[in-house]
């Protein structure tokens, strides 16, 4: 609150670890380094974090330059409490598989549904996961 | 296909005429890469820039070579130039600001060709490249006849990515800074300069010195909006400067070395960052001044009142020794400096302040022009009225020291009273008078039986059924009477003519006894004054109405049994007639 007493800004979270959620469904952790007045953000020594069930991974991926419109939220991550005890890390490929397997999985069911649905005359819709489309 | 192949050939041709309007001017007839270099070798290595002089004829001055004479050259140039500019505006598309371009006249010698031709190919303004990198079209002022394909709107931006410390989109338009500079013009006078001795390295090309230009004051300086102003900016309030007289309210108040939270201890001794955007504060300030004389709360999104500031800030130190997260200020490892600890998110990041002071400040400016409004009473409506509702209840930074006290309505205890009979003066003797607490019957109050019909009986389920029988009956005669009274018209109507008399009468007659039938008048039938269904008829307003009708047209025997029944219970009808 140094810089605009009565306003919120994004200069404050500056050189602090922020977790970013996109507008598709992306976990981003990382070191905020530089934002603008569209909200880009440049995540520094970023991580995209990879949940299945109780197990998550971490994928390295550098140095991210995000468009501001693709953010949905963000927020500092308190490093002293960012361990989980009932969170499960495994490596990259376990938990790729995984995520994959779910996947598939899901996409099984949707099939069975609309078949279903077909079946009964209904036209199943498609469930959008970002609001662009 | 053949067309499409033949458009593709000419394209291929005219290629390269379109090779300017890609790559700019800079591109095609320079050499680009001399000039890049050039350039990047003059980023790292910046020298003084100093605003002197508005016109290109004038080689660099050292600021203390700056004479009167000079000054005030400089300060008609100036107004010139603003009024030029503000002239011309109409023509100038570009999202040039005005501070950038007297830079670059000033720095012209050193500054590659390239930018030198553009200077040189406008007319007196010198348009420089396009800090809007492609958002903005300017117009082709360009003299010189250049083979162009495209009309002139398409001109592109030059090649390359701007350097991040030019002023890039969002700048804010020319003609609010024009509009800010005018007004600034108007009340206060040219700007002179001051002489300026300390040496500016951490500058990004293009933007001015305005520590060298100071604004003559003629009102004082609203303290308020300054602190307010200046705790946005995160800077102390001004220190004397030894070397420079600074006049109170002057831009230098903004000017000072930038608080502990700026930048990094090495390079505290420079001069602070921002300094174009406190020059448009001062600006801002100024126009506001002299626009809105009622200061009062008037302060647009995201100004705070200058109370409520003032109580920001005190909670701030009050409250500085922990920060949102619980840790304390000092640090997990280095408790030292403030400014050291603040900026790093962990210790010894190598990584911090990759975006320094200068840029978060544009970026915050950017983000508080966006908040100016017009009408801050509809934008900034909760803000605005929360602070009107406290400046009336004449609290407006609350006290934390002395928590409003909760006024709940109170109420006499009256357990504990004693009971002291009332005393009048002047009485022989006590006299009683009756209250709650002590009644006394005053009033002898009789309560009459007030015997309505639906009493007691109602409730019972008998004398509902009775009524609505009675309710049936009514219904069925009033059909009845209906039809006869029609008759007795059509009767009326008709001419003495015997065929049509007969048929209606006879009808009528029939109607009377069906009527006798319904309200239970028999032939030969006794008047009895308990089994009266004419009375329980009567009892009923429509009833009563009811039965006045059929009066005139019931046959004599039984109209004497509706009189005699009406004048048996003439006292209850009497009153029911009065009640209604």
């Amino acid at each position: 609150m140094n810089y605009m007493p009565g306003t919120a800004s994004l200069i404050e979270e500056i050189d602090k670890k922020q977790l970013v959620m996109l507008r598709d469904g992306r976990i981003l952790i990382g070191y905020l380094r530089s934002v603008d007045q569209f909200a880009n953000l440049v995540l520094h020594k970023t991580v995209e974090r990879v949940h299945v069930g109780s197990m998550y991974g971490d994928i390295p991926r550098g140095i991210f330059v995000i468009r501001g419109e693709n953010v949905v939220l963000l927020g500092e991550v308190d490093i002293e409490h960012e361990e989980r005890k009932d969170l499960e890390k495994v490596s990259i490929e376990k938990i790729l598989e995984a995520k994959s397997k779910l996947q598939e999985e899901k996409q099984e069911k949707e099939k069975t549904k609309f078949k279903a649905m077909k079946e009964r005359g209904l036209m199943p819709t498609v469930e959008q996961s970002d609001d662009m489309y | 296909q053949g067309a499409g192949m033949d458009n593709y050939q000419n394209n291929e041709d005219n290629i390269d005429l379109l090779n300017e309007d890609t790559f700019g001017a800079g591109a095609v007839e320079e050499d680009w890469e001399l000039d890049h270099n050039q350039l990047v070798g003059l980023h790292e290595a910046i020298p003084l820039l100093h605003i002197q002089n508005l016109k290109t004829t004038k080689s660099l001055h050292s600021p203390l070579q700056l004479d009167d004479e000079e000054l005030e050259r400089s300060n008609q140039q100036l107004a010139a130039a603003v009024e030029e500019l503000v002239l011309n505006s109409d023509q100038d598309q570009d999202m040039i600001d005005p501070a950038i371009w007297i830079c670059y006249t000033s720095i012209k010698p050193i500054f590659p060709k390239m930018l030198v031709k553009c200077l040189n190919s406008t007319s007196s303004l010198h348009r420089g490249p396009s800090p809007t990198y492609g958002i903005s079209i300017p117009s082709n002022n360009n003299h010189d006849p250049v083979d162009r394909s495209l009309p002139p709107r398409s001109v592109s931006p030059l090649f390359g990515s701007p350097s991040p410390s030019n002023m890039p989109i969002g700048t804010p338009p020319k003609h609010v800074i024009m509009n800010m500079m005018h007004h600034l013009e108007q009340i206060c006078g040219p700007p002179y300069h001051l002489n300026v001795s300390s040496q500016n390295s951490g500058m990004p090309i293009g933007v001015p010195q305005p520590r060298n230009v100071v604004w003559p004051n003629q009102q004082p300086m609203n303290p308020l909006i300054a602190q307010d102003i200046m705790n946005r900016l995160g800077m102390r309030p001004p220190t004397p400067q030894p070397n420079h007289p600074s006049p109170i309210g002057s831009p230098r108040a903004f000017m000072v070395p930038p608080p502990r939270l700026m930048s990094n201890p090495r390079q505290m001794h420079l001069p602070p960052g921002g300094n174009f955007e406190s020059l448009i504060n001062f600006v801002k300030i100024c126009t506001t001044r002299f626009m809105h004389p009622m200061p009062a709360p008037q302060f647009g999104p995201g100004h705070l009142h200058p109370e409520h500031s003032k109580y920001v800030r005190m909670r701030q130190q009050r409250y500085g020794g922990h920060d949102s997260m619980g840790r304390s200020r000092g640090g997990n490892f280095f408790c030292l400096e403030h400014q050291y600890e603040e900026r790093i998110g962990i210790p010894g990041d190598p990584y911090a302040n990759i975006m320094n002071q200068k840029e978060k400040d544009w970026v915050i400016r950017i983000q508080m022009m966006a908040l100016q409004s017009d009408r801050p009473e509809i934008d900034d409506y909760y803000y605005q009225n929360y602070i009107e509702r406290r400046l009336r209840e004449g609290r407006l930074n609350s006290d934390q020291s002395k928590p409003a006290r909760l006024i709940t309505p109170t109420k006499p205890n009256l357990e504990n009273r004693k009971y002291v009979p009332v005393q009048f003066s002047n009485s022989l003797g006590k006299l009683t008078t009756s209250s709650v607490y002590n009644p006394r019957q005053i009033i002898d109050i009789v309560q009459t039986a007030n015997q309505d019909e639906a009493g007691d009986a109602a409730d019972t389920r008998q004398a509902l059924s009775k009524r609505l029988v009675v309710y049936k009956t009514i219904e069925k005669a009033y059909e009845i009477i209906v039809l006869m009274e029609e008759l007795q018209a059509q009767i009326q109507l008709c001419p003495p003519n015997a065929s049509a008399r007969r048929s209606l009468g006879d009808h009528l007659q029939s109607k009377t006894r069906q009527m006798l039938d319904v309200l239970d008048l028999h032939d030969g039938m006794a008047f009895d004054l308990h089994d009266d269904p004419i009375f329980q008829v009567m009892k009923i307003r429509k009833g009563k109405k009811l039965i006045g009708r059929t009066l005139h047209f019931l046959p004599q025997t039984h109209a004497v049994t509706v009189i005699q029944s009406i004048f048996s219970h003439f006292a209850i009808l009497i009153k029911r007639d009065a009640r209604d």
